[in-house]
């Protein structure tokens, strides 16, 4: 069983990679803009098919953050001694935010 | 990852977490999808768009180049520089032409 530690690192890759393809499809989406597609295309992304992958994103954007921020604490060897309580609180954070987020875009 | 390109992933890193957080703000909970709010954003907000598009192209293609470095295929980090300069050209092109 890998430590919660080699699951945050992993998922900050995995996480990362899913962003960085994220971001050559949200230009690629915005070329509608241009195009003259995009009123009939943001229809079917704001449709409620779509929101489970909205919500995907947000929850992957905002672990990606958040577990960032908690690495950067780090590497500036910063609250070392407090890291275990920091990676919990990275997974607490995450839900919380997410649920905020989450929320706000369905209402 | 050393040197240079560790500090820049660090800073750009926090960077993102105010501008993608602000992004986030202006387009779900202030602001629209709408074709007229959108076009307006990029007019209005251009040089936000500008440094957002900067930061994290550089942010996701570097940090791609330093997985690929650490998985050994050292030979193919450059790609993604190349391809972080392609998607900051064509993201100001979309800017700019908008």
């Amino acid at each position: 069983m890998p430590s919660l530690n080699t699951i945050a690192f992993y998922l900050h890759r995995i996480t990362g990679v899913i962003l960085a393809i994220y971001l050559c499809m949200h230009l690629c989406f915005l070329t509608t803009v241009k195009t003259g597609q995009y009123s009939s295309l943001i229809k079917v992304t704001l449709s409620k098919q779509f929101l489970p992958f909205d919500l995907l994103l947000f929850l992957i954007g905002i672990y990606h953050g958040v577990n960032g921020i908690r690495l950067i604490i780090h590497e500036f060897g910063l609250l070392y001694r407090y890291r275990r309580v920091l990676l919990y609180s990275t997974f607490i954070i995450t839900a919380v935010l997410w649920i905020i987020v989450a929320l706000e875009v369905i209402m | 990852m050393k040197g240079l390109a560790w500090l820049m992933q660090l800073l750009t890193g926090l960077a993102l977490t105010i501008l993608v957080a602000y992004h986030f703000l202006i387009t779900h909970i202030f602001g629209s999808l709408q074709l007229e709010d959108v076009v307006a954003r990029f007019h209005e907000l251009r040089e936000f768009y500008t440094i957002l598009l900067i930061v994290v192209a550089f942010h996701a293609f570097n940090g791609l180049s330093v997985i690929v470095e650490e998985l050994g295929w050292r030979k193919f980090t450059r790609i993604f520089y190349a391809i972080m300069v392609g998607v900051v050209a064509y993201g100001l092109f979309l800017l700019m032409s908008v």
